[in-house]
């Protein structure tokens, strides 16, 4: 039986067809190895992440927020670390914060939980507690989230009319009697509405809420299309992604010394550096060997 | 209906702002819910020719809703719940709106949480028969099914047992926890988020891979989206931004003589690389502008890296007015993002809004003839 | 009343109302006979050849309309888009799988999908189980979705609608066995990747352009139209926009007021938010309610207004 020769594969046919195994392995490695060491990395914050961050340092003490948390843990990776870096520059500053949620069901508990888990660090370090109900308040989860976004612009206090919180040692009382919303008539009462989100809700907060100002904390994909809203002053800062996170930790550095302030920006900004020089070489390394095979069929 | 202004006390209060647990709301509600029911046996009973009007008028008018809601002036000074009075009809009827917007929200979210059930019924519709007769991928069927059964048992067990005085305590602390929490716990956050967000990461491989495959050169187009985004790309790497800055930097500091062997080597480097890859199998040509670009390298290392010039700085700072701030790779990516991103996806925005805005009035006029018709 | 409008935002109303009465006029131009012309799109002229090509292969195609949480206009334009895709695929008697993320999307599908094999006379060949609900969750949709892409080997996968970071892992997935993709995301930061994976991607307003472009009946064509002169107005807008704002803004330019009319203490060059075009795009919202407060007297006595009503 005559043998079938298979034609040799050159160098460039090898380079253009590298299993997709073998390139997530590397991507793998290049990602998990990192974690393991704490590499401070040079970083020159962006000026949209220094206004985000001006912005929260020039409120005073009693000032409030309303924190719009649209995220849960599937974009965790991005997404808790701005919640993080937020919830400590408010705590340590003192202001006051109403949470609530219009994505994802589960967004309430994973708000709660991070608050938690933030609160105790500070209390480690010697810091006061933020005080569930009497600091912050967890209204819930709002479905439709065209309705209730343009419900909370008109007229806020019905929007939440009727949301319990669980006061700890308390039974669960109406939020709109916690101090938070002392003196609140409209949403404009509030110094800021901040929106940590991965989904399309900051689309919804800039169609429909106009009378007070709002900042964003978006995943790094989103991150182009918001600062849109940026560059024309829809928003007054912008968070976007690991790196964004990274600049506000950057920046907490300075004016928080003998903190804690490293986060999940800190902890992953060394993988992204290898998992972007990753991607740059496989697509150099990709070019190269487009010509190298268009040059031999020449 | 539109109250204009009158007596003060007790408070007038519009059609939608009946206090909860009055008489007349649950009068209101009665009715509603008779009107609804009669609504539903009409349409049954309508004629075929009839419920496309029908339907047509209903749309007309739940989208009316919204419509003025934008379109009229709102009582923009107006505090809630302060008992101000409109001063005439047409500012009640911008009363009577903003009142309505916290009965219509409830009203659609009730409707998107029905719509649950139906969900669910087509899922177990599907799965069920597929796994009673044994059809093809009848185990991923019962896999779905034993899960859903699962996080809905416990579920509902963690959210029964946290109702009443011992949910606050379960609330602040796991101290309390009983079986059904801990188990909730672990099929929620233990399973479900972990997967889910496995499941994003997942998009980091693909993104690799479809980078690999799709990012070619192979027009000028391509060039053009390849190179505006690697510089992108580099520009967020934090080393290679500061090796770029401490280069510029040194540079502004050399002699005349040393800034032009930097020129140089830059300018050999590029031309070499060019050089090679159009030496189209020429092999002397191509070792030549091989060895041209190792010769230039080297030179560009010297003078500026591991070299000590006498009373050279090590990492001279770029000036902050100084015009090589514009060669930075974090500037010329900020220019990139400013003036060819953010218009490009404005641009797109603007057709996009207008298409959305087109679309909602065809269908909110019964324009729009759905099924594809030809 | 009339002043409070004028200056809140009068003139986003006037340019929507102003693009609905494009809409609208062009409606009537279409359907008064006028021949209206739309360019070619790619992405729709591949709908055949893509449906052709799986009824070769006989297998499936897919079409998912996105992850909408309800039923909206881009799931609706996704659903028109896929009447098309199912009429074409029922001609050939060849297998479609709708996939929903919504239930509300899953009703109107199944009802319009249904409409179409009815139309076509092949009632018999609509299979009900073929437009389905998947999951609500993102990636549990995105998990069960690609699966079945995987195991029902499908030969033409149409991404049509509000996709978010699941687009790649779909696009992806269909493209590792080969099917020919025809994708569009409502979400821009998702089009890159579509466009990466896909064979042939409908970028931006190519998407509510599809049904006009597939059925060209009037009513669509028209409105297309319209939109289309809609953006010609926004881009002399913006023209007109950069033409003063270089005329305000250049430093030699210097005022000795604002439109807010603050007397200044010395000439100085205009603000980017103080130039008239600013001033038209934003209003001076906290002026606004000042000047209302002070022309109203709204204290706490609960007669002041019905003695001011008399």
């Amino acid at each position: 039986m005559a043998k079938v020769y298979a034609p040799r594969r050159g160098l460039a046919d090898r380079l253009q067809s590298i299993p997709k195994p073998v390139l997530y392995l590397i991507l793998t490695l290049a990602t998990a190895i990192p974690l393991f060491f704490d590499v401070p990395v040079p970083n020159q914050p962006v000026q949209e992440s220094v206004d985000f961050y001006n912005n929260l340092m020039a409120l005073k003490p009693g000032d409030r927020v309303l924190l719009a948390s649209d995220w849960t843990n599937s974009t965790r990776g991005e997404s808790s670390g701005e919640f993080d870096a937020l919830v400590r520059i408010l705590m340590r500053r003192g202001i006051k914060v109403a949470i609530y949620t219009t994505a994802d069901a589960q967004g309430p508990q994973v708000a709660r939980n991070e608050m938690t888990r933030m609160i105790d660090q500070e209390v480690r370090e010697g810091r006061p507690a933020y005080r569930l109900f009497e600091d912050y308040t967890v209204l819930g989860f709002f479905p439709n989230s065209e309705n209730t976004t343009s419900s909370i612009d008109t007229d806020i206090r019905a929007a939440f009319a009727g949301k319990k919180d669980y006061p700890p040692g308390q039974p669960p009382r109406e939020c709109l009697q916690s101090p938070v919303f002392q003196g609140v008539e409209s949403v404009a009462d509030f110094k800021y509405l901040i929106v940590c989100s991965g989904t399309k809700t900051t689309e919804i907060a800039i169609e429909r809420i106009k009378k007070v100002p709002m900042m964003f904390m978006v995943t790094g994909v989103m991150a182009p299309e918001t600062r849109n809203y940026y560059s024309s002053g829809q928003i007054k800062g912008l968070v976007g992604g690991v790196k964004g996170v990274y600049d506000l930790e950057t920046l907490m550095s300075k004016d928080f010394p003998g903190m804690t302030n490293k986060g999940k920006g800190s902890a992953y900004y060394l993988s992204l550096h290898f998992a972007l020089t990753l991607l740059i070489l496989v697509v150099i390394l990709g070019n190269v060997a487009m010509f190298l095979a268009g040059k031999r069929t020449r | 209906m539109f109250p204009v202004a009158q007596a003060a006390a007790p408070l007038p209060t519009t059609f939608w702002a009946d206090a909860n647990g009055s008489a007349t709301l649950w009068i209101k509600i009665a009715i509603t819910l008779a009107l609804g029911f009669a609504l539903i046996f009409a349409l049954l009973v309508a004629p075929v020719a009839a419920r496309r009007p029908i339907v047509t008028g209903i749309t007309f008018l739940a989208g009316l809703f919204y419509v003025l809601k934008w379109l009229y002036p709102e009582p923009i000074a107006r505090k809630g719940g302060d008992g101000q009075l409109p001063r005439n009809a047409a500012e009640g009827f911008s009363f009577w709106l903003s009142d309505a917007q916290s009965v219509v929200t409830p009203v659609s979210n009730v409707i998107v949480a029905l719509l649950i059930g139906l969900g669910l019924a087509n899922l177990l519709k599907i799965h069920l028969t597929r796994l009673l007769k044994a059809q093809k991928d009848w185990g991923y069927s019962l896999v779905l099914l034993v899960c859903m059964v699962t996080f809905v048992i416990f579920g509902y067990w963690d959210w029964i047992t946290r109702q009443g005085p011992a949910g606050a305590a379960m609330q602040a602390s796991r101290e309390t926890w009983g079986f059904p929490q801990y188990a909730n716990d672990l099929l929620f956050d233990g399973l479900l988020q972990n997967m889910e967000a496995a499941m994003f990461s997942v998009v980091a491989f693909y993104i690799l891979s479809a980078a690999y495959r799709a990012f070619r050169a192979r027009s000028v187009e391509a060039s053009i989206l390849l190179v505006t985004a690697l510089i992108v790309m580099v520009s967020l790497l934090g080393v290679v931004t500061l090796v770029d800055d401490q280069t510029i930097g040194r540079f502004l500091v050399l002699g005349p003589g040393a800034q032009a062997i930097a020129v140089l080597a830059i300018l050999g480097m590029a031309g070499g690389t060019l050089l090679f890859f159009r030496s189209a199998g020429n092999r002397t040509l191509a070792a030549a502008s091989g060895v041209g670009v190792l010769v230039a390298l080297v030179a560009f290392i010297l003078v500026f890296r591991g070299v000590a010039l006498p009373g050279l700085p090590s990492d001279p700072p770029v000036p902050p007015g100084s015009f090589a701030n514009n060669f930075r790779i974090t500037e010329i990516a900020a220019w990139i993002q400013k003036n060819l991103q953010t218009p490009a996806i404005r641009g797109i925005d603007f057709g996009v809004g207008v298409g959305l805005l087109a679309m909602g009035l065809r269908l909110w006029l019964s324009l729009e003839k759905t099924g594809g018709n030809v | 009343m009339g002043q409070q409008y004028l200056d809140t935002g009068w003139i986003g109303i006037a340019i929507t109302l102003l693009v609905i009465a494009f809409v609208l006029i062009n409606i009537a131009r279409a359907k008064g006979g006028k021949e209206l012309f739309i360019r070619r799109i790619g992405g729709l002229n591949a709908i055949d050849e893509a449906v052709g090509r799986a009824t070769e292969l006989g297998k499936p195609v897919f079409m998912v309309p996105g992850l909408s949480d309800s039923i909206n206009a881009k799931s609706m334009q996704a659903i028109n888009i896929f009447a098309y895709v199912s009429r074409v695929a029922s001609r050939f008697s060849n297998p479609i799988m709708v996939c929903c993320y919504n239930a509300s999307i899953l009703a109107v599908a199944q009802e319009v999908i249904r409409d179409v094999y009815q139309q076509e006379g092949a009632v018999e060949k609509y299979d009900p189980d073929s437009v389905r609900f998947i999951s609500d969750r993102q990636f549990a949709f995105a998990a069960s979705t690609s699966g079945l892409i995987l195991r029902e080997q499908a030969a033409a996968v149409f991404l049509l609608g509000e996709f978010y970071a699941e687009s790649l892992i779909l696009a992806e997935t269909a493209n590792s066995i080969g099917a020919i993709q025809v994708a569009s995301s409502t979400e821009l930061t998702q089009t890159p990747f579509f466009i990466a994976a896909c064979d042939y991607v409908l970028i931006g307003d190519e998407f509510y352009a599809a049904s006009a472009y597939l059925t060209r009946q009037p009513v669509l064509v028209g409105s297309l139209v319209g939109q289309d002169w809609g953006k010609l107005l926004l881009m002399g807008l913006v023209a007109a926009g950069i033409l003063a704002n270089t005329v305000q803004l250049t430093p030699a330019a210097d005022v000795r007021s604002t439109y807010k009319e603050e007397k200044l203490d010395e000439a100085r060059p205009l603000q980017r938010e103080e130039t008239a075009f600013s001033h038209l795009l934003t209003p001076y919202r906290d002026k606004i309610v000042e000047d209302f407060k002070k022309t109203v007297i709204r204290d706490k006595d609960p007669n002041a207004a019905k003695k001011e009503s008399k």
